[in-house]
């Protein structure tokens, strides 16, 4: 608190206040709404019932953002993993083996790290839908995008779990100390190729991302500074047979560097701390954790401000989330409803919004691939894009046919007008059977889940007595964005029968009938472009 | 601001135009399309019609066409080079990799051009930046709004009332490039699982909340909005044909091939489609180069030769013109790993029924280089933009890229 009663002042007397004033101005606790405390849930966490909602609201602003960002108090209710590296070959043994032997054995060790990054996507997926500290999975799904890794590149499931581990344990804590301990990290030293990284032989790509993506941006350094960084990286290495970092001094060049203007003999540690030095990296890093939790390319004087929170707290993140979800900008109306959800948000969310007993975690793994997003798979070093790049024509329509799985595959009575058939032909086609080493299980669990949700009760403590009224109360719980009044009425006709279905009987709500017809009026909702914002 | 209202707009249309455009977007957007195209005596359209293939991660463009005759590449590729008594020669000192066999009968049969030396000035080594280029055609890759043929196909679609698939992307991420300021591309990996999936009695309440209606101040929901409506609108239609082609062309089940023989499907069921993107991924070969090559080339090249026979024998391949590139080419010294790093200059590949066979485009230099050691290009890639601007898409070139640049001339 005092850091950043220091820094305003700091900020105003550096700078001529913007014509707005204080970019990051706080907001005035007093107006902190239901919906504001909506809007936080769902963009700092993975949103919630109306219950839950209503929970944080009673906290207040500032008893919201510390409940949020302060989760160390809270248990870890779904607790730790062990992801242990399997035992490493008996290499006089494999000489003995036949080309053919080896092929199968190498087949084999695949298959079963295939499996053990199964049940770490698993236990990941299970921790947000789940978790009682939802910024804690939140930021580590930031840095998964940031300080990107892929198992497709790694091939080594213990790898990608130390190193979401190491992104969990930075989640919210220091941005100095995270690039440090990421510059070592098994999975990225592979990922990056910095294991090829040798004196006298350069591979510049760790020395290149590190700087275009993880702190500064493009622009803010030459080719010759990628060149002169990759030497001071060389012999930083993995351990194979350990499977842990190792400085291989044989390897590395200890000639003389320049590097952004600095000279020296300089390391990997040195390049590192050079980094932090740039004016550059404390908005770029901080622009990115804003457009992730609030919406859009921050301006620049927003940016200059979020940096210098950063920057001013000695590179902890705690502050900067703070600042973020405490100011008045973060709750404006360009900024509210105008994120696309990601599909993990768009899954996760769902579940928790409803209040459901979640699908079994491969099911929703699978689910947000066909979305387009792998767990701790990205797609390039630079991470999911984001935005309006989640839709296209064929994931709108799939984001429309997870929604009808979801509200209506989940009900043992088979009264939602999908029957376990049809919605295990679809699930199949969503590709929730074809996860390698999933296939078979992931269908036993689909067919077992009960997702507990009870719509018509859901409906009835709404209290509404008619079509609009119902339709209004459903639209308020499940959408950001105001649905147009020519779509509101397409539901309110289909509620009323006027479209040639069945109509709803409000006196009758708890029957069978009722409640198929209520699961896909919510499938209706879900299927708008409205429900794919938040 | 009234972007779709524009796109729907009668000018130039007349009273019948605007029949047609009622009937276009409302209601039977086929039977618009029939009477809106150029349709020749058979009733198929004449159209023509670009595939773009892209390489992503950097293709190393001097083991794609190796320069042989260059005693110079011997020496920059001791451990990777390939050699050349397996090299399959295509002209004077160069020689196709030896995995691209279908590629080299192409070539020989006049349906293959390959353009050495294709760059652009000033040219950037990061994946991304350099793939923005090319997608945006701006070379100080400022401008990232809209993509090259994102704008060629708002101009077409200006024209007469565009149908919603005039553009198709096999993936889950529309590139940039195919983004335009009015036209978006239709996306999907699979045309079998395009589809809503409702009970019975949902379906007409889901037609009307697909549809858009109103224009939205944020440009999100109004993209959100469009796309849903397109989404429902094409999706029949896709589904079908792509179900109903039957081809007795042998497609490899790996990389490009299957998405290939889609666009063949699509292309011969007569969808209004003027440009399909797809994808062949995996080129960034940092260490290990030769194997990955190999196969990455061998996957490449099977799928561009069945996806020519299976037109040829439908007599579509002169509608058809493909694009193969990549956003860079490779360091021209080999690395330590066995690899290459990030470089320049690549080659790019023009396949189809109205190419001029063979080499184009000067070689580059394997001596004087770039400082850091890499190709000064001799193409760019805008030269093979306009060309197939002008050839292909028929849009003038200066609209899209600024201006018009020199065509390398592989169009016949």
């Amino acid at each position: 608190m005092r850091i950043l009663l220091t820094l305003s002042l700091a900020l105003a007397l550096v700078r001529p206040a913007p014509a707005g004033g204080d970019p990051l101005a706080p907001k005035d606790p007093a107006s902190f709404t239901l919906e504001d405390a909506r809007h936080l849930l769902f963009r700092a966490g993975f949103g919630g019932t109306p219950d839950e909602v209503a929970r944080l609201h009673r906290m207040g602003l500032e008893g919201a953002v510390a409940w949020l960002v302060d989760y160390e108090k809270r248990p870890d209710i779904v607790g730790p993993i062990d992801v242990p590296q399997a035992e490493p070959v008996d290499r006089r043994a494999y000489q003995k083996l036949s080309e053919d032997e080896r092929r199968k054995l190498q087949n084999e060790r695949r298959r079963e790290d295939g499996q053990k990054f199964l049940v770490l996507r698993a236990w990941w997926m299970e921790r947000m839908l789940r978790g009682l500290r939802p910024l804690e999975e939140k930021m580590t799904l930031f840095w998964s995008g940031h300080f990107t890794s892929s198992y497709r590149d790694v091939r080594n499931a213990t790898f990608i779990w130390q190193q979401n581990e190491l992104l969990r344990r930075h989640a919210t804590g220091n941005f100095g100390e995270l690039l440090h301990e990421v510059s070592r990290d098994p999975a990225m030293l592979l990922y990056l190729n910095n294991q090829q990284n040798r004196r006298g032989r350069p591979n510049e790509n760790y020395a290149r991302e590190v700087m275009e993506l993880f702190t500064l941006g493009i622009g803010n350094y030459t080719e010759q500074d990628i060149k002169e960084a990759a030497r001071a990286f060389t012999g930083w290495q993995v351990d194979g047979r350990r499977g842990t970092f190792v400085f291989n001094r044989g390897q590395h060049d200890f000639g003389r560097k320049t590097f952004l203007g600095k000279e020296g003999n300089l390391g990997g540690e040195e390049v590192l701390d050079h980094l932090l030095e740039q004016d550059a990296c404390a908005p770029y890093v901080a622009g990115k954790v804003w457009t992730f939790l609030a919406a859009g390319q921050p301006d620049p004087e927003l940016r200059a401000a979020l940096g210098a929170v950063l920057a001013g707290s000695e590179w902890e993140l705690k502050p900067l989330l703070r600042a973020i979800l405490r100011s008045e900008a973060f709750y404006a109306p360009g900024v509210r409803g105008r994120q696309v959800k990601s599909p993990v948000e768009f899954v996760v969310s769902t579940v928790r919004m409803l209040g459901m007993n979640p699908p079994p975690p491969v099911a929703c793994l699978a689910a947000c691939d066909k979305l387009g997003q792998s767990l701790l798979m990205p797609p390039n070093v630079k991470g999911w894009e984001g935005g309006l790049a989640w839709i296209t024509t064929a994931t709108m329509l799939d984001r429309n046919n997870l929604s009808g799985i979801i509200v209506k595959l989940g009900d043992q009575d088979s009264t939602a007008g999908m029957n376990q058939r049809q919605a295990r032909e679809l699930a199949t086609e969503m590709g929730m059977g074809e996860m390698r080493g999933a296939r078979g299980a992931v269908f036993r669990q689909l067919g077992r889940w009960d997702s507990g949700i009870d719509v018509s009760g859901l409906c009835a403590a709404t209290g509404a007595r008619s079509a609009e009224d119902l339709v209004d109360a459903l639209l308020t719980r499940m959408l950001f964005a105001p649905l147009p009044e020519a779509r509101r009425q397409a539901l309110v006709d289909y509620v009323k029968g006027a479209d040639g279905s069945t109509p709803l009987e409000f006196d009758k709500l708890h029957s069978v009938a009722s409640e198929a017809k209520l699961r896909k009026l919510l499938h209706l909702i879900m299927s708008t472009p409205e429900f794919q914002l938040c | 601001m009234h972007d779709r209202f524009d796109r729907r707009s009668f000018l130039g249309l007349g009273v019948a135009g605007a029949g047609l455009w009622f009937l276009g977007r409302g209601r039977d957007p086929l039977l618009a399309r029939a009477i809106l195209q150029d349709r020749d005596a058979a009733g198929a359209t004449k159209d023509r019609i670009l595939v773009v293939v892209q390489l992503s991660g950097g293709n190393d463009g001097l083991n794609t066409l190796v320069p042989i005759g260059d005693p110079e590449y011997a020496k920059v590729r001791p451990r990777i080079r390939i050699q050349p008594k397996d090299a399959l020669a295509v002209g004077e000192g160069f020689a196709l990799h030896p995995a691209l066999k279908g590629c080299k009968e192409l070539v020989d049969g006049g349906k293959l051009a390959v353009i050495r030396g294709v760059g652009y000035p000033d040219p950037n080594r990061s994946h991304f930046k350099s793939m923005d280029i090319w997608h945006s055609a701006d070379p100080t890759g400022k401008d990232l709004r809209f993509g090259w043929l994102g704008r060629a196909l708002d101009v077409l679609g200006a024209k007469d009332e565009a149908p919603a698939e005039l553009s198709i992307n096999f993936g889950d991420n529309p590139p940039l490039s195919l983004n335009g300021r009015r036209c978006k591309p239709v996306s999907f990996r699979d045309p079998q699982s395009y589809r809503y999936v409702g009970a019975k009695d949902e379906e007409s309440a889901f037609k009307e909340i697909a549809k858009k209606r109103e224009d939205d101040p944020s440009s999100v929901l109004d993209a959100l909005r469009r796309t849903a409506e397109d989404a429902e609108r094409t999706s029949a239609d896709v589904r079908r044909r792509a179900q109903e082609y039957k081809t007795p062309v042998r497609y490899p089940g790996n990389g490009l091939a299957p998405s290939l023989r889609i666009v063949a499907g699509l292309i011969a069921g007569g969808l209004p489609t003027r440009v399909y993107y797809t994808y062949h991924g995996g080129y960034d070969t940092h260490a290990g180069q030769a194997g990955r090559q190999n196969n990455l080339l061998t996957q490449l090249d099977q799928s561009l030769a069945a996806f020519a026979k299976d037109l040829e024998r439908q007599q579509l391949l002169d509608r058809v013109t493909v694009l193969v590139f990549s956003e860079f080419g490779r360091r021209v010294r080999e690395n330590q790993s066995g690899g290459t790093d990030h470089g320049t200059a690549s080659v790019s590949l023009v396949m189809g029924g109205g190419v001029k066979g063979g080499l184009h485009g000067e070689p580059p230099s394997l001596t004087d280089l770039l400082r850091g050691g890499d190709l000064k290009h001799t193409v760019d890639f805008r030269g093979i933009y306009t060309e197939l601007l002008d050839g292909v898409l028929e849009v003038d070139p200066a609209v899209v890229l600024g201006k018009r640049f020199d065509k390398v001339g592989f169009l016949a």
